[in-house]
């Protein structure tokens, strides 16, 4: 299994599209910081050290955000690339096992995610402090203490974990569909339209409506990320209910993306 | 362990369907330990789709395919015993041969200096650093050899292996068929190209709409006397003549020949046998020197 993911990690690193999507990340996140720093901003507050972290992890949180899609794109084209290069056939054809291939290339993206936030982290403290040297406020550095540490991981860890769906969802649709195409717009639909869409749609509606949209994926990832932006509006259920409801989800996504890969036909299709 | 009579690849009344169409139907092969199989048949004959199911790509509606005397579907482990060239070689265009290969070594457990080895033997040593997108057909089908040779197999299943390649390639690759073959590897080698199979094959099954025609020793297939044409004035007569003895079987007639095999006598008994009833045909003509003639007499039939 830890080859299959060192495999996995060679097909990801050498890959020009996991940089440029990391790019893109990093750039379109911090546009409101690069704006704090270089024109008026309504509200620096946010992008002050270590306000900006929490920004940055609101921001990247849930199903249908940025870092979900590109994700989704990551994951996507992580399956869908094999189906459509053929490349399925030359590996599975070795007598690896399928369930072990796709949970090496499960890890293996969990653990580009994991870079993917440190990288968001790491870039946010030289911008946070930026912005503070522009308005000329005094830098704390006492959220470097063990106390601060752990408060910034937990959040980490909690943003990370409302993104877990979309690779799932990513792996899902992939599966399915078979393809690169039918994965990739499957998945966005189903992450960028159709939950967000339920979503807004049924909280509009007030009443027993109103209700239904804490179980969607937008709304759970929500009430996990309760120190966003107006956690009083943003909070729907307990975190830890919505965290083991989103769980859920993982599970049956996850399980159903397995079944169907275990059980269906490679096709053999032009290289 | 594996008795030494028991066929390494076998396959049992395998069937697969894609919806209406039947692209394998009942078919029952056996591969013996070191032997070259040629498996034959005209393009969308099932030849891929049953590599597809040896292999445990593709599901099969019936039946089952055991190597080394384990089901694929159930066994999955069996298969790195195997190496395999599925139809067109496919590999990750951004990674570079050798690039390729290593994320196939870890896959299998083989080492680096192996890898080394077997760009050396399909010759691409000298480009195993290059993208595998900037690569030609030929380098590619190399490359796929290369893969397949890569954890050392007890057998091997080819998919056209030399499809792409210039006259020399293909000969190079021919050649080391061939040489695998005397190593004592057991070979499934899959070609629509005729003279290629009749050159390194051993044994050999031909494949039509997804049904085996004929199987056997391409030596017993192509013995210049087995089959016959005869052409006479009265067919009709001359089949109810045959069928009064047991060496000649499957009789087909045409307006003015009839054809037929013979299973242990020479055509000269046939014209005896016909002598003895009056009857003397105004051609006797053996059947089948080549594999192609065969092939084509075979495939012939079955459109009819």
């Amino acid at each position: 299994m830890i080859k299959l993911v060192q495999a996995e990690f060679i097909k990801i690193f050498k890959r020009l599209n996991v940089w440029v999507l990391l790019f893109l990340l990093l750039f379109f996140l911090n546009i409101p910081t690069l704006i704090a720093i270089f024109g008026k901003f309504q509200n620096p507050g946010n992008y002050y050290l270590p306000q900006i972290f929490t920004t940055q992890l609101s921001q990247s949180a849930t199903t249908s955000s940025l870092m979900a899609i590109l994700v989704v794109i990551l994951c996507v084209s992580s399956i869908g690339g094999e189906y459509g290069w053929g490349t399925l056939r030359t590996v599975l054809v070795r007598g690896t096992p399928r369930r072990e291939f796709l949970a090496a290339k499960f890890v293996a993206t969990l653990c580009v995610l994991v870079l993917w936030y440190v990288a968001l982290l790491l870039v946010s403290l030289p911008l946070g402090w930026v912005v503070m040297l522009k308005v000329k406020q005094e830098i704390s550095w006492s959220f470097l203490s063990i106390s601060g540490l752990t408060t910034l991981l937990e959040r980490t860890a909690r943003a990370y974990f409302t993104v877990v769906p979309a690779v799932v969802l990513g792996f899902f649709w992939t599966a399915l569909g078979r393809s690169l195409g039918v994965g990739m717009g499957a998945a966005m639909v189903h992450i960028v339209v159709a939950d967000p869409l339920m979503f807004g749609l049924l909280r509009g509606l007030g009443g027993i409506w109103a209700e239904i949209p804490r179980y969607t994926m937008v709304g759970l990832g929500r009430s996990v990320v309760t120190f966003g932006a107006n956690p009083v509006l943003e909070r729907l259920l307990d975190p830890w209910v919505a965290a083991m409801l989103l769980l859920g989800y993982i599970v049956i996504f996850g399980f159903l993306a397995f079944r169907i890969f275990q059980k269906s036909d490679i096709r053999f299709t032009a290289a | 362990m594996l008795n030494t009579d028991t066929p390494v690849i076998q396959t049992h009344g395998l069937t697969k369907r894609y919806g209406d169409l039947v692209a394998v139907s009942d078919l029952n092969l056996a591969v013996q330990r070191g032997d070259i199989f040629g498996f034959l048949g005209p393009n969308g004959s099932g030849k891929t789709t049953t590599i597809g199911l040896m292999l445990g790509l593709l599901q099969p509606n019936e039946g089952r395919v055991e190597i080394l005397g384990k089901d694929v579907r159930k066994d999955r482990a069996v298969l790195k015993r195997v190496g395999a060239m599925a139809e067109t070689a496919a590999f990750y265009p951004y990674l570079s041969g050798y690039d390729n290969l290593r994320v196939l070594a870890l896959m299998s457990d083989v080492s680096a200096s192996r890898i080394w080895e077997v760009l050396e033997l399909v010759g691409l040593k000298d480009r195993a650093k290059t993208r595998f997108r900037t690569y030609s057909l030929g380098m590619r089908q190399r490359l796929g050899v290369a893969a397949a040779l890569l954890s050392d197999p007890e057998i091997l299943l080819l998919d056209e292996p030399t499809i792409g390649l210039d006259p020399a390639g293909m000969k190079e690759v021919r050649d080391l068929v061939a040489e695998l073959g005397r190593q004592g590897k057991t070979i499934f080698f899959c070609s629509h190209l005729l003279y290629e199979v009749e050159q390194i094959c051993s044994k050999v099954a031909i494949i039509r709409k997804g049904k085996v025609l004929a199987e056997g020793e391409i030596s017993d297939l192509l013995h210049p006397s087995r089959y016959v044409e005869i052409v006479v004035a009265d067919p009709q007569r001359v089949v109810d003549i045959l069928k009064t003895v047991e060496w000649i079987q499957n009789i087909q007639t045409s307006e003015k020949a009839v054809n037929f095999q013979l299973t242990d006598r020479d055509p000269s008994d046939v014209v005896q046998l016909l002598a003895g009833y009056g009857v003397y045909p105004s051609a006797v003509i053996p059947k089948s020197s080549t594999l192609e003639d065969f092939f084509l007499e075979v495939t012939e039939e079955a459109d009819r």
